[in-house]
C-alpha cells in the first residue's frame, strides 16, 4: 500500500507527540520520588534538585515512626480486605439472582438498584453519618466499611457476567440435583473468575484511595486510612518545619500510599483495563 | 409397561403455544426421536420430561410414578445438552464425577462409576485431560459419560451431535444407537435431521407447531404418512403433490388433475367396492417416478426444467403445468432442458391426502 | 392443575427451585441498599431539607427557609458558579484531550500501544489524595516543578508573569482542571480506544476505495460510530466534575477566599463546619437536580444528532 509523504509525516508527527504527553503523565511520579529521597535542605530550592546528594531512604522510616503511619496502613488493608471480600461476595450472590432466577420484583429491585447509582454520594451522606452516629458506630471499622459493602456497579457487572454463562451449565447440574447455592458456587463462579478479579482489583483500588467518607465517619487518628494520614500530614500539625510542610516526608508517605494500587494494577492489569472499559462499552 | 408416557401435555409461553396436546407411550429400552422443525416444541417436550419446565396442562409419568411435581434430580433421568455443558476448569474425571457430588455418593463408589463409564465410552485415556484439549467427539463422549454416570432410568438428549462436522457426525450415530443398545437405557433423543432420525430411532415422534404429527416406526413414516406435512417432511428430496380429484368405481378409477388422466387398476389400497368422486392432493416420492422418452400409455407428458446429477443418481425436475416436480432417475439419463418427458407414476406408491384435512385419504 | 396459573403468571419456576429462594440471594443487597442509599437518600431530600439541624439540638421544622437561605446567600451563588467552571474546564479539556490521545494510540502496534496505555493510566488509579498533595507541591509558584518547567526550561520568564496557580483566586480553578484532567484523562482514553477498536475496518476499507480524505473519513465514519462512547463520557465527566471534593479540601480548602468553592464543599461545611444541616440538604438537592437535568439534556442532544 502506497504511502504518501502526507501519511509519513502524519505517523511521524503521532509517534512524537506521543513522548511528551507520556512525559507528562510520569513526571510528577518521578518527582514525588525525587523528593522523597531528599533531606530537608534539599527541598526549598530553586532551581529544583533532581537527584539528592544521597539517598535519605531513612525518610520512609522517619514517617514510620514519627506518626501513626503503620497504624494507617494497616486501617486502610483490614478495610480494603473487608470491603472487597463483600463486595465479591454480595454482589456474586445478587447478580447470579437477577440472572438466573424468575420471581416477582426481579425487574423492579434491580432498577431501584441502577437509579441509585446515579445520585451523588454528597446528596446522602450526611442523614448517612447522623444514622451511624445514633448506632456509634463512627470511629469504627464497621462506620467506614459500611457505605462500601456494596456497589450498584459491582452488581451490574455481576449480572451481566452471569448472564453469558450458559444456561446449560445450570441446568445439568440441576438433573443432577444440585441445590441452587451449589450451584451458584461451584458451576457458575469458577466460570466467571475473570469478572471477580476485574471486579476485586477495581474495588480494591476504590476503597484504598476512598476519602470523604471516612473524613466525615473518623476523627481519631489511631482509626484514620492513609488518605487521611495523608492529609494529616499536611496539616499543621503534621510533617512541617518552621511553619512550612517537610515535602520529603509528605511524599516519602504517599509514595508508600501508591504503591499497592500500583502493585496490584501492574499485577492486575488486564482486568483493571477491562473493568474500565466495559463501563464504557456497557453505558 | 411404558416407560415414560405424556398424557394431553400443553405448555406455552407468552403468547406462543409450544407444545399442544401432546400424548406419548414411550416403551422401555426404546429409543424415541422427537423429531421436527426448529420451533416446532421438541425441545421444549424434552425439557418438560426431564423437568426443567412444568406444563400448564398433562401429565407426565416416568414408569407408573407420576412426576409433574416431581424437581429433575428426584426423577431419575439424565440429560446430555446441545452444548455439553463441560466445565472448563475440571478435567475429564472430574467432570465424570462431578454429578455424584450432588447426591454425596461416597468416594469408592464414585471411582467405579467414574472407570465403568470411562470404559463404557473409550475414553479411559482422557480421564486427566480438560475439556479444551479434546476434540469435539471426544467432549461428547464425555458429555454422554457424564449423563451416565449417574445411572439414570431415562436418558435424554437434545441435540447432542449438532455441533459436529458431517461426517463425525454419522460416525457418532452407530455409536450412540450402539451404546444404547448395549446399555438398555430408555432414550427420549431430540433433532431436527430427519435422516439422523430415521437410522437411530426404534419410533419417531414428529412434531409441527407444537402438534404431533405421527408416532410411528421410520419404515411407516416414509411408506404410510399420515398427513401432507409429514410426507413432505420426511425424505430427501421431498415428496411431490399435485392436486387432483379422485373418481372411483368398483376398485378402480380415475385421477384427474388439471393437466392430466391416469387410469387406476385398483392397485392402490383403497376400500373396495366404495364409489364416488373426491378432491385430493396427491403425493409421490420421487423414487416412485418413472421417466421415459418414449410415449407411454398412463403416462403424463412433461418438460424437463434441470438436472441435479449426483453420481449414483441424477434428479431430474420437471415440469407440468407450471409445476415443478422432482423425480429420480439412474446417471444415464441425458440431460436437455426444456426437452419432452413422459412421467409414470407407480400407482402403487401413490399418496392420497384429503383436500381440506390434508390428512392421508381413507374413504 | 389450576394452582399452576399462579406460578405461572408471576413466571416462577417451581420445579428447579422454591419460589422464596431467589430472595435468600438477594436479600443482602436488597436491605443494604434500602439502608445505605433509599433511605438517606429520601431523608435528605424529603426531611433534612426542610428542617434546621445542628447535629445537637433538635430539629426544627423549616419549611422552604433553606432554600430561600441559600439562594440568597452570596457563598452558594459563589460555589454554584465555581463549579460549573470547573465542569466546563474539566469536560472542555479532558474530552477531546481523551479523544485524541485514543485516535494516536489506536493504529499503533500492540505491544507499543499497550505500554503507553498503561503510563497514561497511572494517575487513574492513585489515590487523589495523594495526588493533590504532589500537585500542590508541583503548583508552588517560587520552588514548584511547574513554574520551572514553564518559566526556565521553556524559556518563558521574559514574556509572563509568575503564575500563581492554587494560590490566585484566576488561576485555582483552572489549576485545578488542570490536574483533575491529569489525572483521568487515561482511563477516559481507554474506553475511547475500546469504542474504536469496535468500529469495524470495513468501514475504512470501504472508505478507502470510496477515496474519502483523511478528515472526511474522521468526521463521516469515526466521529458518528463512538457517538454513545462520547454521549458516556461526556455524561460521566460532568456527573464526576459535579463531585469533585478531595482535591478542593486537600489542596485549597475553598481558597484563595471563596474562588475554589464548590458545591460539595459547601455541602460539607455546612453540614459538618457551620452545623447547618438543612442547609447542606438543600444545597444537595440542587446538586442532585443539576447533575439529572444536565443528564437529560446531554442524552437528549446526543440522541437527536
Amino acid at each position: 500500500m502506497k504511502k504518501s509523504v502526507a501519511d509519513i509525516v502524519l505517523a511521524i508527527v503521532q509517534y512524537i507527540s506521543v513522548v511528551p504527553l507520556g512525559l507528562a503523565m510520569a513526571l510528577p511520579f518521578a518527582w514525588v520520588v525525587s523528593t522523597s529521597l531528599k533531606s530537608r535542605s534539599e527541598i526549598y530550592v530553586y532551581p529544583p534538585i533532581w537527584i539528592p546528594s544521597r539517598l535519605n531512604t531513612e525518610n520512609f522510616l522517619k514517617v514510620w515512626n514519627e506518626f501513626p503511619f503503620f497504624t494507617w496502613f494497616i486501617n486502610s488493608a483490614i478495610i480494603a480486605l473487608a470491603e472487597v471480600s463483600s463486595v465479591v461476595l454480595l454482589s456474586t450472590l445478587a447478580g447470579y439472582s437477577f440472572a438466573k432466577h424468575r420471581f416477582p420484583g426481579r425487574n423492579m429491585f434491580f432498577i431501584m438498584i441502577l437509579a441509585t447509582m446515579t445520585v451523588p454520594f454528597q446528596v446522602y451522606m450526611v442523614p448517612l453519618y447522623s444514622t451511624l452516629v445514633s448506632l456509634k458506630w463512627h470511629n469504627t471499622y464497621q462506620g467506614i466499611i459500611l457505605p462500601s459493602l456494596l456497589t450498584g456497579f459491582s452488581v451490574f457487572m455481576m449480572r451481566q457476567f452471569m448472564q453469558s454463562v450458559p444456561n446449560d451449565y445450570l441446568d445439568a447440574a440441576r438433573v443432577d440435583g444440585f441445590s441452587e447455592f451449589d450451584i451458584y458456587f461451584r458451576v457458575a463462579i469458577p466460570l466467571i473468575k475473570p469478572a471477580i478479579a476485574t471486579v476485586a482489583a477495581l474495588h480494591f483500588i476504590g476503597s484504598w484511595n476512598e476519602f470523604l467518607w471516612p473524613l466525615i465517619i473518623i476523627n481519631k487518628p489511631r482509626l484514620m486510612t492513609l488518605p487521611l494520614g495523608l492529609q494529616f500530614l499536611l496539616s499543621k500539625y503534621g510533617a512541617e518545619y518552621q511553619g512550612l510542610p517537610l515535602w520529603n516526608l509528605i511524599m516519602s508517605a504517599s509514595l508508600i500510599t501508591m504503591l499497592p494500587t500500583v502493585l496490584i494494577f501492574i499485577v492486575m492489569q488486564k482486568y483493571v483495563i477491562q473493568g474500565i472499559t466495559m463501563t464504557g462499552l456497557k453505558g | 409397561m411404558p416407560k415414560v408416557t405424556l398424557q394431553h401435555v400443553s405448555k406455552s409461553f407468552r403468547n406462543v403455544k409450544a407444545v399442544i396436546n401432546l400424548s406419548l407411550d414411550i416403551k422401555d429400552e426404546e429409543f424415541v426421536t422427537l423429531l421436527g422443525p426448529s420451533g416446532c416444541g421438541k425441545t421444549t417436550t424434552l425439557r418438560i420430561i426431564a423437568g426443567l419446565e412444568s406444563p400448564d396442562e398433562g401429565q407426565i409419568y416416568i414408569g407408573d410414578k407420576l412426576v409433574n411435581d416431581l424437581p429433575p434430580k428426584d426423577r431419575n433421568i439424565a440429560m446430555v445438552f446441545q452444548n455439553y455443558a463441560l466445565y472448563p476448569h475440571m478435567s475429564v474425571r472430574e467432570n465424570l464425577a462431578f454429578p455424584l457430588k450432588a447426591t454425596k455418593t461416597i468416594k469408592g463408589e464414585i471411582e467405579k462409576r467414574v472407570k465403568s463409564v470411562s470404559d463404557l465410552l473409550g475414553i479411559e485415556d482422557l480421564l486427566e485431560r480438560y475439556p479444551r484439549q479434546l476434540s469435539g467427539g471426544q467432549q461428547q463422549r464425555v458429555a454422554l459419560g457424564r449423563a451416565l454416570v449417574r445411572e439414570p432410568e431415562v436418558f435424554l438428549l437434545d441435540e447432542p451431535l449438532s455441533n459436529l462436522d458431517a461426517k463425525l457426525r454419522i460416525y457418532m450415530r452407530t455409536e450412540v444407537k450402539k451404546l444404547q443398545r448395549s446399555i438398555g437405557i430408555t432414550t427420549i433423543y431430540v433433532t431436527h435431521d430427519q435422516v439422523e432420525a430415521m437410522s437411530m430411532s426404534d419410533r419417531i415422534a414428529v412434531l409441527n407447531e407444537g402438534k404431533l404429527q405421527q408416532f410411528d416406526s421410520p419404515q411407516r413414516l416414509y411408506f404410510q404418512p399420515a398427513n401432507m406435512w409429514v410426507g413432505g417432511f420426511i425424505g430427501s428430496p421431498p415428496m411431490n403433490f399435485l392436486e387432483g380429484t379422485l373418481h372411483i368405481e368398483d376398485g378402480g378409477g380415475l385421477l384427474e388433475t388439471d393437466y392430466f388422466t391416469l387410469e387406476l387398476l385398483g392397485k392402490n389400497d383403497l376400500a373396495e367396492g366404495s364409489k364416488g368422486s373426491f378432491d385430493i392432493f396427491l403425493g409421490v416420492r420421487p423414487e416412485d417416478i418413472i421417466i421415459s422418452r418414449k410415449k407411454v400409455p398412463n403416462f403424463a407428458e412433461a418438460k424437463v426444467y434441470m438436472a441435479e446429477p449426483l453420481g449414483a443418481e441424477t434428479i431430474v425436475d420437471f415440469e407440468i403445468g407450471g409445476n415443478v416436480l422432482k423425480a429420480k432417475s439412474d446417471s444415464s439419463f441425458d440431460v436437455d432442458v426444456g426437452g419432452k418427458i413422459y412421467v409414470g407414476f407407480k400407482e402403487e406408491k401413490i399418496h392420497f391426502f384429503d383436500k381440506n384435512t390434508k390428512e392421508r385419504f381413507v374413504v | 392443575m389450576k394452582k399452576l396459573d399462579v406460578f405461572r403468571k408471576l413466571e416462577v419456576e417451581k420445579l428447579l427451585y422454591k419460589w422464596y429462594l431467589p430472595y435468600f440471594f438477594i436479600i443482602p443487597c436488597i436491605s443494604w441498599f434500602v439502608f445505605v442509599r433509599t433511605v438517606p437518600i429520601a431523608q435528605s431530600l424529603f426531611y433534612y431539607s426542610f428542617y434546621q439541624w445542628d447535629f445537637l439540638t433538635p430539629p426544627k421544622y423549616v419549611g422552604l427557609m433553606n432554600f430561600k437561605e441559600i439562594f440568597n446567600s452570596e457563598l452558594f451563588r459563589t460555589a454554584l458558579i465555581n463549579t460549573c467552571y470547573y465542569a466546563l474546564g474539566y469536560v472542555g479539556l479532558g474530552l477531546p484531550l481523551a479523544l485524541i490521545l485514543a485516535l494516536l494510540i489506536n493504529r499503533m502496534f500492540k505491544p507499543l500501544k499497550v505500554s503507553l496505555q498503561t503510563m497514561y493510566f497511572f494517575p487513574t488509579i492513585v489515590s487523589s489524595v495523594a495526588i493533590a498533595i504532589v500537585w500542590r507541591w508541583i503548583f508552588d509558584p517560587n520552588f514548584g516543578l511547574l513554574n520551572w518547567i514553564i518559566l526556565d526550561i521553556l524559556g518563558l520568564r521574559a514574556f509572563v508573569p509568575t503564575p500563581k496557580w492554587i494560590f490566585d483566586f484566576n488561576t485555582v480553578i483552572p489549576s485545578i482542571v488542570l490536574m483533575s484532567v491529569w489525572n483521568t484523562v487515561g482511563s477516559n482514553m481507554v474506553i475511547f480506544v475500546a469504542g474504536l477498536q469496535t468500529i469495524p475496518e470495513v468501514y475504512y476499507e470501504t472508505a478507502k476505495v470510496d477515496g474519502a480524505g483523511r478528515w472526511l473519513t474522521f468526521r463521516s465514519i469515526t466521529l458518528p460510530s463512538i457517538r454513545f462512547t462520547t454521549t458516556f463520557i461526556m455524561v460521566m465527566m460532568t456527573i464526576g466534575a459535579f463531585q469533585v471534593f478531595d482535591q478542593i479540601y486537600v489542596m485549597t480548602e475553598g481558597g484563595p477566599g471563596t474562588s475554589s468553592y464548590t458545591l460539595t464543599f459547601l455541602i460539607y461545611q455546612s453540614a459538618f463546619r457551620f452545623l447547618r444541616v438543612g442547609e447542606a440538604a438543600a444545597v444537595s438537592l440542587v446538586l442532585l437536580s443539576i447533575v439529572v437535568a444536565l443528564s437529560i439534556i446531554q442524552l437528549k442532544c446526543t440522541r437527536q444528532l
